[in-house]
């Protein structure tokens, strides 16, 4: 049972052996020329500005949780689409069920101003 | 291919879709006409008609939804179990009840949909943890009534002693949640099942044993068991004390009553440790709860000594099963006992944390031992409820608390195990001594200056109250019909 995941193996091996080779390369093959610009922070070549803590509006959490609640939505739908004709008419019903509760609850966020930026 | 669902599955299911349907039709209530009598109206109805549904389920044993048209059933309710979901549903009304003024008006009543909707599908996972015989039904009624608690526990959103225990419990409950979700996941990869017997395999793996352990302390975490305790007592005061009351007395009769339908499966722990884990479960929950000076903290801690007490249910139980032999179809002596003991504690802790929030309404929202000083003198009805509730918490003669333990204790007795009887009826004595430490305060002090009063004591809620209360009497004299 085990052997099956010979290949897994092998390719662990293999990513291990080829990301610690490359870093043993860079380090015996590469000179190191250290200057103050390069231990900066990269910000797009740019000079860095502020503090990496700034403050940001929480209503980007707000966002983020509704769109991972609709992006499970459509997986949800996938999974039911790849079988839609075997599940015939009561899976049909049963998906419109689980859209309609979520429907409903798309309109509430909506209505009570979830959607809007500035509120 | 989806088969059509038999009576028995309708029968099990009515109740979950009258709740669930009640919470989404809240929702679009405040979409499209925001009415606030209308949604509570709405989620009362859904509480009760919920309720309407477990009735029939009294009467018999019912199993459904078996998987895949298999032989095990994914729900499996027993007349004990309605009863605990009657207590579940019920301590959701009170809840609710005790919330009209203060959390359903909060911030302009900007939070009542948030409230009453939450207030319905927490009930509804907590009957699907009652009644859960699978892992995937058992993961998914803790889930559904762990997250509607984490919300309403930080609902008072400006009190930062209420988005801490939102923020304790959830952060905590997640973690006990993944322990949970990977032991289902160990031991479904070891033995290749997931109904609730899976444990009961012959040859156990290191891999199922590991996994059973993980299942064992998500468990344990949700019925606040020592070592896993330690949130109770900061969650039950920061959470606002309506939803103190649905935590105690109902996320306690689902999680303790899962904990004993799981364990024969957990036979790795012979029942002496069962004896033991409740043995320190009742010494920790007794000795922190005997010196706290807040009774919202002090009752939290009781809490926990109680779960230490139906822990020996649980002992019983597997005692049982080792000298019958029979595979879990060992005499319903100490679930009579467990279910018993999870109706007398719900009906007490109800009537507990409502008189304190009643009591709290004119104390400034403080519980603690020096806001409370002769408020009962002040305020006789709640001071009565609460000193009933109290009497039978402490296991007083006459009150369901008393029949509770000594029912109990005597099944621990009939398997043998008369020591650890003994050590509990000890410990329970101990209990005695923070339980009239607080009467005593309430009663029998001279009450403090009279502060204002946050929010109107409502008849509602009082006469509400009464019901627990007057019930916790009742059944202390008339056991009989509660022992399903």
């Amino acid at each position: 049972m085990l052997a099956e995941y010979a290949p897994l193996l092998a390719w662990l091996v293999l990513v291990m052996a080829f990301v610690g080779g490359l870093l043993a390369l860079t380090a015996w093959i590469g000179r190191a020329r250290p200057a103050p610009g390069k231990a900066e922070t990269y910000e797009c070549g740019m000079q860095p500005m502020g503090d990496a803590r700034g403050r940001f509006s929480v209503h980007y959490y707000l966002v983020a949780v509704l769109f991972i609640l609709f992006d499970v939505e459509a997986l949800f739908l996938v999974l039911w689409a790849l079988r839609a004709r075997e599940l015939g008419m009561s899976g049909l019903i049963e998906v419109g069920l689980f859209l309609a509760v979520l429907a409903v609850g798309w309109l509430h966020i909506w209505r009570r101003g979830g959607l809007e930026w500035d509120r | 291919m989806p088969s059509a669902l038999t009576a028995a599955d309708w029968m099990l299911a009515a109740p979950l879709l009258w709740l669930t349907g009640a919470g989404v039709l809240i929702l679009l209530i405040d979409a499209l006409r925001p009415a606030r009598l209308a949604e509570a109206v709405v989620a009362l109805l859904g509480l009760t008609g919920a309720g309407w549904f477990v009735l029939p389920l009294l009467r018999e044993s019912v199993s459904g939804f078996a998987a895949g048209g298999g032989a095990v059933p994914m729900l499996v309710s027993t007349p004990g179990l309605a009863a605990l979901a009657l207590l579940c549903l019920g301590s959701a009304f009170v809840a609710g009840a005790l919330g009209l003024r203060r959390l359903v008006e909060y911030e302009g009543g900007r939070h009542g949909t948030a409230f009453w909707t939450l207030l319905l599908f927490c009930p509804a996972g907590m009957l699907l943890t009652l009644w859960s015989n699978h892992m995937a039904t058992l993961f998914l009624g803790i889930e559904t009534l762990s997250l509607p608690l984490y919300v309403l526990a930080a609902l008072q959103r400006n009190d930062e002693h209420s988005v801490e225990a939102g923020l304790k419990y959830f952060l905590l409950g997640a973690f006990a949640s993944g322990f949970l979700g990977f032991g289902m996941a160990l031991v479904y990869a070891a033995t290749g099942r997931m109904d609730a017997a899976a444990g009961q395999e012959a040859a156990l793996g290191p891999m199922a044993a590991v996994g059973l352990g993980m299942l064992l302390i998500g468990l344990l975490f949700k019925a606040a068991i020592a070592p896993f305790h330690l949130w109770a007592a900061d969650v039950y005061q920061g959470a606002p004390t309506p939803v103190t009351a649905l935590m105690a007395a109902g996320t306690k009769a689902a999680a303790v009553a899962a904990l004993f339908r799981w364990s024969p499966g957990i036979e790795l722990l012979p029942p002496t440790a069962w004896a033991m884990l409740g043995t320190l479960t009742l010494v920790v929950g007794n000795l922190s709860a005997l010196n706290q000076a807040n009774l919202k903290r002090m009752l939290a801690l009781s809490g926990v000594a109680h779960a230490g007490i139906l822990l020996y249910a649980l002992a019983a139980n597997a005692a049982g099963l080792r000298t019958g032999g029979s595979g879990g179809e060992y005499a319903d002596g100490p679930f009579q006992s467990l279910s018993f003991y999870l109706l007398a504690y719900g009906f007490a802790s109800l009537a507990a944390f409502g008189a304190l929030e009643l009591l709290e309404r004119h104390s400034g929202g403080r519980s603690d031992d020096d806001a409370l000083r002769g408020m009962a003198r002040r305020h006789p009805l709640p001071g009565a409820v609460l000193c009933v509730a109290l009497l039978s918490l402490a296991g007083f003669p006459f009150t369901a608390g008393f029949l509770a333990k000594y029912f109990v204790f005597v099944e621990l007795i009939r398997v043998g195990m008369t020591g650890w009887a003994l050590a509990g009826i000890l410990l329970t004595l101990l209990a005695f001594g923070y339980y009239l430490k607080a009467l005593v305060n309430l009663f029998m002090r001279e009450p403090g200056p009279q502060r204002p009063a946050m929010v109107p004591a409502d008849a509602f809620a009082a006469a509400v109250l009464l019901v627990p209360a007057i019930l916790s009497v009742v059944f202390g004299v008339w056991p009989a019909p509660l022992r399903l």
